[in-house]
């Protein structure tokens, strides 16, 4: 008896295991072949020495010690980092500001109708974009000039001078992302309690002790997601705008990890030197993300 | 009181427009300059509606670009990523929720954790493996590497696992198999949803500008997004009239899509998030 039963779950099980591979077969298959070998392929080609065509030549460590030596990685890892602070205002603080603003905002429909509106340069081709604020930031016909010049002044070339490069960079990024960024903040403020808020009010608290004390630490998570967001986009997202406005220039002012591994790889055709600085910018991300998971609690399986 | 709370919330309306007019002003700009002539268009005046607006650029884009090959070839690649995109997430997501086994909770894993993948590290070994299929220049080369797609798929899934039991064990005391179950009983109460990621994808591979680069080096075959950076490569600024007549062209359905379907879009992306 027990052995029959014991046998009819094991077909049962069998068929379950059957059943499951057919449904994620395709998905296995993609995954496979266009994340994971790639990912093992990196690392293989990072210790190579190749041109795309000639002959692969083991060398070692080498394309990496070769890389630390590079200025424009050197250059490309520091303006990273300085993408990551000066993203900060325009993916977390304004659009947090923005998303408390427009809570206020009464009707509701009122408010649907602003969120709708703010989104709108998110689904925009960011690469297209960029060359429309190019023509904005044209030195000598651009509207942003045009406009210096009511005022006496001569205006700027705003995206040659290495001056004001990067922040013309960091601006338009912020532009194109602080709606979107706002909707997730406004997303993560509707999931505080009423009732939280309720009691804080009765207890006398002021407008800023409810933000600070209840709102602030229960949107904790959606803030983590955008600071690792702005971290991902100032190693790598930040390519299109780079490529498309400056080209990392002048000198390296504006290149950052994904544009190195882009003229690495694509302009001097050193395969292992790119596959070593795409190693180096995953381990970068991989750090990062161990870090905010670990703050936040991770991606729960069954939770939500 | 009363008075206070208006004038407080007049205040607020006021802000909020005068930012979103910030905010849409370059594609104000962009359209103004489609309808410029040069002469308008190369000075320092400061005007949003033209003198005489005229339909020139659009003319000369449609003559001396291959802009019809580059909307032909943003739509194919686009399609194509997104269909297979969602079916791919779609089988996955249901298979997981459906059948339970021990390996469920790791497959789950094996497909998001690669999210964190940056896409320069599976750039070039992508494009070698491209080019060994002699894929290269081809709608296929770009659309494949772009099909497995860990967040599409966590999102579809997010819903799928939301359908309560009731469903599935109704449909099977019928007699139903997997597969009705998944064409009767979850693509009709994830209709919503699963169109809302679909059209989600559509912006995505419309917009895509780096992988189309890599991949499609010849003029004829370039998508929108790749063909649109030729008009800078003459130098001189002679091109600025017909490049915003293509922008326009290649922005506008986004922004026509976009307020069809405004609601549902911005829940997919609170969700899944978009790749930019």
């Amino acid at each position: 008896m027990i052995t029959a039963t014991s046998n009819k779950s094991k077909t049962k099980t069998k068929k379950q295991y059957i059943g499951l591979s057919l449904y994620v077969l395709p998905a296995m298959v993609f995954f496979l072949v266009f994340k994971y070998w790639p990912l093992i392929y990196s690392f293989i080609l990072s210790f190579k020495s190749w041109n795309f065509i000639g002959k692969m030549k083991s060398v070692g460590w080498s394309n990496f010690t070769n890389m630390l030596g590079k200025e424009i990685f050197s250059n490309a890892l520091l303006n990273t980092l300085l993408y990551i602070v000066g993203l900060l205002p325009f993916f977390i603080i304004i659009p947090l500001l923005l998303a408390l603003l427009l809570l206020n905002v009464k009707p509701k429909k009122l408010q649907n109708t602003y969120r709708t509106l703010f989104f709108i340069p998110t689904v925009l081709a960011f690469s297209i974009i960029c060359l429309v604020w190019m023509w904005i930031f044209n030195p000598s016909f651009g509207l942003l000039n045009n406009f210096f010049k009511l005022f006496g002044s001569k205006g700027y070339a705003w995206l040659s001078d290495q001056r004001t490069a990067m922040l013309s960079i960091i601006a338009i990024s912020g532009w194109k992302f602080m709606g979107s960024n706002m909707i997730l903040f406004i997303a993560g403020l509707l999931t505080v309690p009423k009732d939280y808020i309720e009691a804080a009010k009765i207890d006398g608290a002021s407008s800023w002790q409810i933000f600070w004390n209840v709102k602030w630490p229960l949107i904790s998570s959606t803030t983590i997601y955008l600071v690792m967001t702005s971290v991902i986009f100032a190693a790598e997202r930040a390519f299109t705008p780079i490529n498309v406005l400056t080209n990392g220039g002048p000198g390296n002012a504006t290149t950052n990890l994904s544009h190195a591994i882009y003229l690495f790889g694509f302009k001097y055709f050193n395969i292992g030197l790119a596959s070593a600085t795409a190693i180096f910018t995953s381990v970068f991300f991989l750090i990062i993300t161990i870090f905010m998971m670990k703050s936040v609690g991770g991606f729960s399986y069954y939770e939500n | 009181m009363k008075t206070k709370q208006t004038t407080k919330s007049i205040l607020l309306n006021v802000f909020l427009i005068s930012l979103f007019l910030i905010n849409i002003l370059p594609i104000l700009w962009m359209l103004s300059s489609a309808f410029k002539h040069p002469n308008e268009l190369f000075t320092t005046e400061i005007r949003l509606i033209p003198h005489a607006p005229t339909l020139n650029n659009f003319v000369t884009v449609f003559k001396e670009y291959e802009i019809s090959h580059w909307l032909i070839n943003s739509v194919a690649t686009t399609l194509g990523i997104a269909i297979l995109q969602t079916v791919v997430a779609i089988l996955a997501a249901y298979g997981l929720t459906y059948y339970k086994t021990k390996i469920n909770e790791g497959l789950f894993y094996f497909f998001i954790i690669t999210m964190v993948i940056p896409f320069q590290v599976t750039m070039i070994p992508n494009y070698i493996l491209i080019s060994r299929m002699k894929l290269i220049n081809t709608w296929t080369g770009v659309i494949i590497p772009n099909i497995a797609n860990a967040s599409t798929f966590f999102f579809i899934r997010q819903h799928i696992r939301g359908i309560p039991k009731v469903f599935y064990e109704a449909a099977s005391i019928e007699g139903a198999n997997s597969l009705w179950t998944l064409r009767n009983v979850v693509l009709g109460i994830c209709k919503g949803a699963i169109s809302a990621m679909f059209i989600l994808c559509i912006i995505d591979g419309w917009n895509m500008y780096f992988w189309p680069l890599l991949v499609m080096s010849k003029p004829e075959t370039r998508t929108i997004t790749v063909g649109l950076q030729e008009f800078l490569d003459h130098e001189a600024g002679n091109n600025w009239g017909p490049f915003m007549a293509c922008a326009t062209i290649a922005t506008m359905p986004v922004i026509i899509l976009y307020f069809f379907i405004q609601k549902n879009i911005i829940d997919a992306f609170i969700t899944s998030g978009i790749k930019g």
